[in-house]
């Protein structure tokens, strides 16, 4: 026992002199021989080193991470652009098969030597940087106690996320089996063909445009598009005054108002005016103003010809199907809802059932329409009611960072399956709660949503604390980004005990499938919140949810493919 | 089009190193790595990563993928001559890489690992504080600073020791109860 203390004090006090760089060679050896027959002595020797560059990064600042996060990013693409020149030049070379001596050297086996950036340029810029960087932290921080003050609030430079998108979809009817068009997301600026069916755009500077399939668009920018063919109409507001629409043999310049834009096959084109003013140029250069009332056949190449061919305002008269259909769509949808509701209700497996439709008497309960009735009711804290992902169906909006749904539910389960409609506005935490069992217990289930870096950018995360063999976390990624602000999500988690599989659905679809390596004889969620998280760290973090929920279904049993895809209504 | 994908291509991979730099370094450091050669070496890593983006699956771990080729650069330190190496000493780095294979570790959000060390750097003793800081922030060596204290460098060393022991397992309990 002495002996052995005595070697942990032995080891302690070389290890002691390692961190402080004063550790000579033989005394490593001794270290070595110390640590390599005691686990515990490794792991001291790994983890004191880890945990001294932890405080060395503590110590160092913010601006610091950020020049460490550019320069890498910076000597990355420097080293690729490199890489891909020193392609080129031996393509060329390899091409014209005749080497030239003033920049190649033959090596004996036969090969161009070439004389690369990065053995040249690469250590140098490296130290170059590395130099620079300590100046500057040294300079900026000299004064900063980190460890016996509060940190002053440091300028972080940070880059921001950029939207590269220039509309988003507000609506889709009647699309073709199989188009990826979905209602939030955002359109790029790049050629969009709708083979049928009609499509809503909001572009970012205001200008809404309606497209009727078949149709091909190039979009350009957040006011200007071509029409290639097919049928448009916009309604553009005093504040996007200047969208633009081009067509083969014409430029229509939107002055504040409704307008059909037709392209036919020959590539003639016609506009007619329902408001306003729109100002028409062909691509000989004759231009005109358009008044209300007014319409032009595109097809003269004159300027006198264009009003002998006049287009009729009932060319466009489909698009005014299209707020029937908005209503027709939304009320089918609802009523499928209504029959998976029913169909639902009847499953024996069904422990909990949150439809989250407001009831007039009791505003404040979230009704849980299972046999376990008042039982498994929630108690909704902050959160409001508000409109779910079709018309007619409600939600609940988590905004604040006290906003959740109390509930407790008492069932151990072996296998389970968990579905919610969920809207992100977006991931203000690390950690973003759909369901989240209190604190991390022996048996806990943890459905949440990580927020992968500032940028917004999600994965789903599903933490299971086993009874006896501790926890691990499944992901997936990618999920949500910045750009899906907004967008309506069906998620499915389903865990079959039997053959300890974990899988996620999202729309459902399957999107992941892992091994559960840390098998439970059963799962439980007891006390738990609905989009927040209540914990007993001293830390308490926050795990809020900025969005809304629209449905949730517990099950006690692992739900086959074909019947999560009816729960996310894409059956 | 180029400018819209290296756009993407960067913010994606600028976020990346975000979120796994704190990680990766510490990793590095705990592999016997020079402290001022850490940021070289995860550099490096990032670079590779970077490099060989394509290859990468994204439904693995990256921040696994990343200590992986951290490791292999660590290892090709050990050839390399003494003037050049960035390890503090071959056999150190080849007991640290031998006895710890690289296992699947929960990945911290940003921040995350750093955050928690506050947490509890704050719950410690005012006299540990001063000594991390002489240590961390003045970059004191313990002669340096047994001169300022009036203690004996042991007793500086050791006393340093508890108290990165203690965070250790501070940081175990904030962030190993999940993620």
């Amino acid at each position: 026992m002495n002996s052995n203390k005595q070697q942990i004090k032995r080891f302690n006090a070389l290890l002691a002199l390692l961190l402080d760089n004063n550790l000579l060679n033989e005394q490593v050896q001794e270290l070595i021989e110390l640590a390599e027959h005691d686990e515990e002595l490794k792991a001291q020797l790994r983890d004191q080193l880890s945990i001294d560059h932890l405080l060395c990064q503590y110590a160092e600042s913010k601006h610091n991470l950020e020049t460490f996060v550019n320069t890498t990013f910076d000597l990355a693409s420097a080293q690729k652009t490199s890489n891909d020149f020193e392609e080129k030049i031996i393509t060329a070379i390899s091409d014209k098969n005749k080497p030239n001596p003033s920049i190649h050297a033959t090596t004996p086996l036969g090969k161009s030597k070439v004389k690369t950036f990065k053995h040249y340029y690469f250590p140098w810029l490296m130290s170059g940087l590395s130099m620079a960087a300590c100046v500057l932290f040294s300079f900026q921080y000299v004064q900063n106690n980190l460890f016996q003050t509060e940190p002053s609030i440091n300028k972080v430079v940070v880059s921001e996320y950029q939207d590269t998108g220039v509309a988003i979809i507000a609506n889709v009817l009647s699309l073709s089996k199989g188009s990826k068009f979905k209602i939030g997301d955002t359109i790029q600026p790049g050629e969009l063909i709708l083979a049928e069916g009609f499509l809503e755009l909001e572009f970012y500077r205001g200008a809404q445009l309606k497209i009727s399939g078949p149709a091909k668009i190039n979009i350009i920018n957040q006011e200007h598009i071509q029409l290639l063919s097919g049928k448009v109409m916009t309604d553009v507001p005093k504040v996007a005054i200047g969208f633009t629409i081009d067509t083969p043999n014409s430029e229509i310049i939107d002055l504040g108002t409704e307008i059909g834009v037709e392209v036919l096959a020959n590539g003639q084109s016609k506009v007619h005016v329902f408001e306003g003013l729109v100002k028409a140029r062909n691509k000989h250069g004759y231009s005109q103003l358009i008044e209300k009332g007014q319409a032009v056949n595109f097809s003269g190449e004159r300027k006198s010809s264009w009003l002998n061919s006049p287009t009729l305002a009932n060319e466009f008269a489909e698009f005014e199907k299209i707020d029937d259909l908005t209503g027709t769509a939304a009320s089918l949808q609802h009523k499928k809802w209504l029959i998976l509701k029913d169909k639902v209700l009847k499953n024996p497996d069904l422990v909990t059932y949150y439809d989250f439709e407001p009831n007039d008497k009791t505003p404040r309960i979230l009704s849980n329409l299972s046999r376990y009735g008042a039982e498994h009711h929630g108690a909704i804290v902050g959160a409001k009611w508000s409109d779910g992902p079709w018309q007619g169906k409600s939600a609940l909006n988590f905004k604040r960072a006290s906003d959740r749904v109390r509930v407790e539910l008492d069932n151990e389960m072996a296998s389970f399956t968990l579905a919610t409609w969920v809207q992100i506005d977006s991931l203000d935490r690390s950690l973003n709660s759909i369901l989240l069992t209190d604190g991390y217990k022996p048996g806990d289930i943890h459905w949440q949503i990580s927020k992968l870096s500032h940028l917004g950018y999600g994965k789903l995360v599903m933490g299971l604390n086993s009874l006896n063999n501790g926890a691990e976390t499944y992901r997936h990624s990618p999920f949500f980004t910045l750009a899906d602000s907004g967008t309506w999500y069906h998620l499915t988690i389903r865990l079959e005990g039997k053959n300890n599989m974990l899988s996620m659905f999202v729309n459902g679809e399957k999107v992941k499938e892992s091994e559960i390596v840390n098998p439970s004889k059963y799962w439980k969620i007891g006390s738990a919140s609905i989009g927040n998280w209540d914990n007993t760290l001293l830390s308490k973090p926050l795990r809020n949810l900025n969005g809304s929920i629209a449905e949730m279904m517990i099950f006690n049993a692992a739900l086959d493919d074909y019947y999560i895809k009816s729960l996310a209504l894409a059956d | 089009m180029n400018g819209v994908i290296m756009n993407k291509e960067h913010q994606l991979f600028t976020s990346f190193i975000r979120q796994y730099q704190a990680t990766l370094r510490s990793y590095i450091r705990g592999l016997g790595v020079y402290s001022h050669a850490v940021d070289d070496i995860a550099q490096e890593s990032f670079i590779v990563a970077y490099k060989e983006l394509e290859k990468f699956d994204q439904s693995l771990d990256f921040g696994h993928w990343l200590k992986g080729i951290a490791r292999n650069l660590v290892r090709n330190e050990i050839r390399k001559n003494a003037r050049q190496k960035r390890i503090m000493n071959d056999k150190l780095t080849s007991f640290l890489i031998d006895s710890f294979e690289l296992n699947y570790e929960a990945t911290f959000g940003e921040h995350q690992e750093i955050e928690a060390l506050k947490e509890c750097i704050h719950t410690l003793p005012v006299k540990s504080k001063e000594l991390l800081n002489y240590k961390y922030h003045k970059e004191h060596d313990s002669q340096e600073m047994s001169k300022v204290l009036g203690l004996s460098a042991t007793a500086i060393r050791l006393s340093l020791m508890r108290i990165r022991y203690k965070l250790k397992h501070c940081l175990d309990f904030r962030l190993g109860y999940e993620q």
